[in-house]
């Protein structure tokens, strides 16, 4: 395996690959380009696993491999790679997941007759590279290029359907909200490179280390506006921030992932599972060294995530589309996250990273199977039945479903209840504010049990409900086999990190992914975290009794949330129970109004400010040019009128002036004196 | 000689194309257009100057022979070029060259006079860039002018007159008032100079020779030159609220022109700033940091504003190039060097987003003739290339990463940010940055209603793909701001080399 | 020999006249009779001096300002003619199309 960490730049370059020759051979090859697509992301996936392993076995690696600008007596900025173990396992993440979507599209798309192909599977690759440049990056500049990238490509690919007026409305949205936290996030980058002179996350000069330090007063680095090192490292952390909470959706900037939904379905499964909306979240954790020196921050970023968490799962019990459902469970499931994070639970949050990736990603795709079955209905109430229609769906949905619900063993069990068990232990730890970030988070576990149940048993379940789930379109291996793929890894990932199993029967060395992500650089690896960290741990009746509460509770929420849809949902002819609800589910229907807000936002007081802003400067601004103009040519109308025509005036004029010129002359000279 | 020879020859193709009769003139003219663009990029690839030219850094292709004598003054032809001036000169012969290509389609009489009067203007462009003496630099500043009114005026929509009228008032107004305080510097300078080179000027400004000149103090004639000589180069960058010629030139500009205007001609006011006022007159313009930065923030959000109120295509693409030039300024203000450097980049950049994007609208107006964003919806199933191409470009615009307006503009906000001039600086930035956001909306908005949704067009025109060279020269311009997005350093050396000097200027008084 | 005042005072005179009758005629032909008269009235002057300075140089002038003058009234006459052509009039007041 040695070296083979040098052949990583060509993880991200295939899929680039896969972009040109599909933009610009795409309509000459069969299937619209998708092989190359295909092969790419297949050569990526091979490689990554390769790289995972050489991580695995202690290899690291970070080099600078281009200088984008040369800085002459100023910084450079540079390209470069940062291969450690956290972004070996997202590379194997994303290129699976990107691998398994390209696959699944040749069902979804090609099978389907879709027009426009290259353009997708273009889309999709460079999508993927994109994704990939930004998990490798190993500067904050990088980062955020690729970023931004990933926001080019979720809009070429939300936006796929541009003859329709709702999927380019959408893109729009999509881009424009993240946008606006990708303004605060590129505020951010640049006053890191003010304020440490480096964007680097690893080596001699990363600015999380030179951050530490300076904290500890081992040398100072510039801050801005008369702060303190503290206030400022804060300010800098909340403006990197805004552009995670955009591309990750998080409250408030969570309102383009919905509509987002307008979108081909495996790019869904590709934007929730492993691109944009994962890319916030693992910035996060990518730059965690920075984030953990200010208790500020992190305090914020897990109520963000706890509330965010327990929002959108509110708003996922109502809705009708299946993909709705799903929308909101990504929101929240990355609040999720983003509570793990704040609460100081690093590797918790990783590992629920990387298990949502898993099952959202079957999830999303498992509804593809269906809408394709449903001839593209996507509303639930048209579906039932499908169960026996359609088993490898069925059972890879259960499993996805299993794990998004959190129940034991699946693999959303495992690293939701690590995420809370996390949160609990800091908060009693004397920390208030995760206290409550946790009781949402734990709310938040009932509500997904039932949207998620609710989801499986309206769809599954109960008689079918219209002529085409009685008579669903069949599916092919492509389809079926990405889903039978994720469907084993839903339900086993979790076993790689089984932390309550190792803290309650004291089986030592099953935390794979705790000792996994220990191994990376020393001022990156999870244990450096843990010493950084501002919170101190509480127990309830000892760590072990902890655990098992812990657990013991969420794994109820879940089962009770679960068997209430169940009760209310599974049976053969299911009625609306959520109409009860009446005014709130109508605000919940509604987003809470959040999409009325922001659009009110942008055509109640930007387009009437920029309105009257134009009448400003047409009649003001301008008004005073073309008034300028109007008194010179207004004088000269005057002044020429002078100019009667008549020789006797000319020559009185001349008179009097030669007169006054005398007399002028006169006086200056003294004549009359 | 090479600049003597690349400016005479231009003005020679200006002269056959002028002759020619109207069906030869524009591939003609294209034709000859390429020579320029040769022996640009051959002066691009022998360039080897260092420092600033008016510095006391090596000149590259210098020539200086006195010209005549007024007075006191010996008046010089100075040419040269330095590594402000070399990329402005790359972009103004490809600029030109693509900009009559796109102009075959849309003129349709007197083409001669036409495409001499684009090659007379690129040619009087080149002595703008490479003029060292200030009196060759005024009258080929002046000269600008002149194709430009005759080409608003003559091919221009229908107010182009009123237009073309106001281009040429509004700027020749502000070039007197320039030279005003240009001159009042040199009669400040008193005998310490012996000509109206600018090296000489500037190397005598900065050994504090200025004097006081009309019951003016040192210090007070150098503001009030400076103010003078801002005033009427901000009219040309545009700096809002002198802004105002701008979007009525823009719209009555047939589609060519209007990317001469946006490409290379806006250039000439910050190239001349820079030159003069941040070169010339380091401290004073440290010590109007704040309303110079003020304005450069305004420019910025209140041309974005602007621009999302409008429904012309091209008057959405005029005011965000009244924004994008305000990022210019706040560079330049911020004198350091990713600011200046990138200030200098990104006229580059946005001679070439801003030339690909009025060339897209132009392209859609052809087979449409309507610019309204109402008018018309879902035109990218009828010409998709060349919606492709203005998506990208459009993303060019709001600055995507890897394409040359994200380059410029990262490099702008993290000059500005670690500026030292002021201790507001980074607020000043922040809120200048929130234009990248504003951008995106107007753009976005403008695409998804123009280009996405169910074709539908009142109009009685055929909406159908737009010709190969229509599109050729979209493409090119698309190719070089990925080019330079990726690789900045293909400019960025040279000019970081040029206006590190002048950041390590000293008070001179 | 009469002292120059003499001279000067007729000359001015008649200058004066001139000068009346240009201000308050209408007519052409008096018009380019009283502008005869002002110049006439500057070679009065001419003369006076050179006979005064015992220069002849005055009096070539004043030779010259008479070959002039009759050069003059011949554009003159030719004036007045196209104006009556055009206006059916020698009236000045009604020539007013070069006006604004």
């Amino acid at each position: 395996m040695a070296g083979i960490l040098e052949f990583a730049p060509a993880i991200v370059l295939l899929p680039f690959l896969s972009f040109l020759i599909a933009l610009g051979a795409g309509r000459y090859m069969p299937k619209g380009g998708a092989l190359a697509g295909i092969g790419a992301t297949a050569g990526s996936f091979a490689l990554s696993v390769a790289t995972f392993f050489a991580v695995s076995g202690g290899q690291n690696y970070n080099q600078t491999i281009y200088t984008w600008a040369e800085g002459l007596d100023a910084v450079n900025l540079t390209f470069g790679l940062l291969i450690d173990p956290l972004s070996a396992m997202m590379l194997v993440i994303v290129t699976l997941v990107a691998f398994l979507v390209h696959v699944f599209s040749l069902g979804y798309m090609n099978d389907e007759g879709e027009t426009g192909l290259p353009r997708y599977y273009a889309g999709l690759g460079l999508f993927t590279a994109s994704m990939l440049g930004f998990v490798v990056a190993d500067n904050l500049l990088m980062a955020f290029m690729f970023f931004e990238l990933v926001g080019l490509c979720s809009y070429l690919l939300i936006g796929f359907h541009f003859r329709q007026d709702g999927p380019p409305s959408a893109a729009k949205k999509a881009f424009l909200v993240t946008r606006f936290g990708d303004y605060f996030f590129l505020i951010g980058v640049v006053a890191v490179f003010a304020t440490f002179g480096s964007a680097a996350f690893a080596g001699p000069d990363a600015f999380p280390v030179l951050a530490e330090e300076a904290l500890h007063g081992e040398h100072s680095v510039n801050t801005f506006l008369g702060m303190g090192e503290q206030a400022w490292f804060t300010v800098v952390g909340l403006l990197v921030l805004g552009g995670v909470v955009g591309k990750s959706a998080q409250f408030p900037l969570h309102t383009w992932l919905p509509d987002a939904m307008e979108g081909p379905t495996p790019v869904s499964a590709l934007i929730h599972a492993a691109t944009m909306v994962a890319a916030g979240v693992y910035l996060v954790a990518r730059m965690y060294g920075f984030y953990v020196l200010t208790p500020t921050t992190l305090a914020i970023i897990a109520l963000i995530g706890g509330f965010t968490a327990l929002f959108a799962a509110t708003m996922g019990v109502v809705k009708k589309e299946i993909k709705q459902v799903l929308a909101y469970s990504t929101i929240s499931q990355y609040g999720y996250m983003m509570l793990g994070l704040g609460a100081g639970g690093y590797v918790a949050a990783t590992f629920h990273l990387m298990t949502h990736a898993f099952f959202k990603a079957l999830l999303f795709l498992g509804a593809g199977s269906v809408i394709i079955a449903m001839h593209h209905n996507e509303d639930m109430w048209d579906m039932g039945g499908l169960k026996d229609k359609m088993p490898v769906t069925y059972y890879a949905f259960l499993s996805g479903s299993l794990a998004l619900a959190g129940i034991v063993p699946f693999a959303g069990f495992w690293s939701k209840d690590e995420v809370l068990y996390e949160t609990l232990i800091h908060g009693l730890g004397g920390s208030p504010i995760l206290l409550a970030a946790y009781a949402m988070g734990l709310l938040a576990v009932f509500f997904t049990g039932f949207y998620t149940f609710r989801m499986v048993f309206l769809t599954f379940h109960g008689e079918p409900r219209s002529g085409t789930a009685r008579d669903p379109h069949g599916v092919r291996w492509n389809v079926k086999g990405p889903l039978a793929v994720l469907g084993v890894l839903a339900a086993t990932a979790g076993l790689v990190n089984m932390v309550p199993v190792e803290k309650l029967f004291g089986i030592k060395g099953i935390d794979f992914l705790h000792q996994f992500l220990d191994g990376s650089f020393s001022s990156l690896n999870a244990h450096h975290y843990a010493e950084l960290m501002p919170y101190s741990s509480g127990y309830i009746g000892g760590e072990t009794g902890t655990v098992a509460i812990g657990a013991a509770v969420s794994l109820g929420l879940a089962l009770a949330g679960a068997g209430l849809a169940h009760r209310l949902y599974n049976v053969p002819e299911p009625v609306e129970h959520t109409d009860k609800l009446g005014g709130i589910k109508t605000t919940l229907y509604n987003n809470y109004y959040q999409d009325e807000y922001q659009v009110w936002i942008a055509t109640g007081i930007v387009q009437p400010i920029s309105r009257a802003l134009d009448k400003f400067d047409q009649g003001i601004v301008d008004g005073v040019v073309n008034g300028l103009s109007s008194v010179s040519l207004f004088a000269g109308g005057r002044i020429k009128r002078l100019q009667t025509g008549v020789v006797s005036n000319y020559a009185a004029l001349l008179t009097l002036g030669l007169t006054a010129l005398i007399i002028g002359l006169g006086l200056i000279g003294g004549w009359f004196a | 000689m090479i600049i003597e020879a690349l400016i005479a020859v231009t003005f020679l193709a200006a002269l056959v194309t002028f002759v020619l009769p109207d069906r030869y003139a524009g591939k003609a003219a294209f034709a000859l257009s390429l020579i320029p663009v040769v022996g640009s990029l051959f002066m691009w690839q022998q360039y080897d100057a260092s420092g600033n030219a008016l510095l006391g850094g090596t000149v590259a292709f210098e020539t200086d022979v006195v010209w005549l004598q007024l007075g006191q003054y010996d008046l010089h032809w100075m040419v040269g070029v330095d590594g402000i001036s070399m990329p402005l000169i790359v972009l103004t012969t490809i600029l030109t060259t693509l900009a009559i290509v796109s102009a075959w389609t849309p003129i349709a009489e007197r083409q001669s006079q036409f495409f001499g009067l684009m090659l007379f203007m690129e040619a009087n462009l080149l002595g703008v860039f490479t003029a060292l003496d200030f009196f060759v630099w005024f009258i080929f500043w002046e000269a600008v002018l002149v194709p430009m009114y005759f080409l608003i005026g003559v091919w221009g929509g229908p107010r182009r007159k009123y237009a073309a009228i106001k281009f040429f008032v509004y700027t020749n107004i502000a070039s007197l008032v320039m030279f005003i305080g240009f001159i009042s510097l040199v009669f400040g300078l008193g005998d310490s100079i012996s000509s109206l080179r600018l090296p000489e000027i500037a190397q005598a400004l900065q050994a504090g020779q200025l004097g006081g000149f009309a019951g003016l103090s040192a210090g007070a004639l150098a503001s009030v030159a400076f103010i003078a000589m801002f005033f009427g180069f901000a009219v040309k960058v545009p700096v809002a609220p002198l802004h105002t010629w701008l979007p009525d030139a823009h719209v009555e500009a047939p589609t060519p022109v209007s990317v001469m205007l946006a490409g290379v001609l806006l250039k000439m006011g910050t190239y001349a700033l820079l030159r003069f006022n941040f070169t010339m007159l380091p401290e004073t313009a440290r010590s109007f940091a704040l309303p110079i930065a003020l304005l450069a923030v305004a420019s910025v959000i209140y041309g974005a504003l602007l621009a999302l109120a409008q429904q012309d295509l091209k008057r959405i693409v005029a005011y965000s190039s009244v924004s994008s030039m305000g990022y210019v300024i706040l560079g330049l203000i911020a004198y350091t060097t990713y600011g200046v450097g990138g200030a200098t980049f990104q006229m580059v950049a946005h001679g070439l987003i801003s030339g690909l994007m009025f060339m897209a609208v132009g392209v859609i107006y052809n087979t449409t003739h309507t610019r309204m964003v109402t008018d018309m919806s879902g035109v990218a199933d009828r010409m998709p290339v060349t919606a492709g191409i203005f998506v990208a470009g459009a993303f060019g615009y709001m600055g995507l990463p890897l394409m040359a307006g994200f380059a410029a503009e990262f490099f702008i906000f993290k000059g500005a940010f670690e500026s030292t001039v002021m201790e507001a600086m980074p607020l000043f930035t922040g809120a200048a940055m929130f234009g990248i956001v504003i951008v995106a909306g107007y753009l976005l908005f403008a695409m998804q209603r123009t280009l996405f949704g169910p074709f539908e067009f009142d109009g009685d025109y055929d909406v159908t793909s737009a010709p190969f060279h229509d599109v050729a020269p979209l493409a090119v311009l698309l190719l070089l701001t990925i080019v330079l997005g990726v690789s900045p350093d293909i400019f960025f050396t040279m000019i970081q080399d040029a206006v590190n000097p002048i950041l390590e200027l000293g008070g001179a008084f | 020999m009469v002292p120059p005042q003499y001279y000067l005072v007729l000359s001015a005179a008649i200058f004066c006249i001139g000068i009346f009758g240009l201000l308050t005629r209408r007519n052409a032909l008096l018009f380019l009779m009283s502008v005869e008269l002002m110049l006439n009235a500057a070679n009065i002057n001419l003369v006076a001096f050179s006979y005064y300075w015992g220069n002849v140089t005055g009096q070539t002038f004043g030779l010259f300002v008479l070959a002039l003058a009759a050069a003059e009234v011949a554009v003159g006459i030719g004036i007045i003619l196209t104006l009556y052509r055009n206006f059916d009039d020698v009236d000045v007041m009604n020539a007013t199309t070069m006006r604004w």
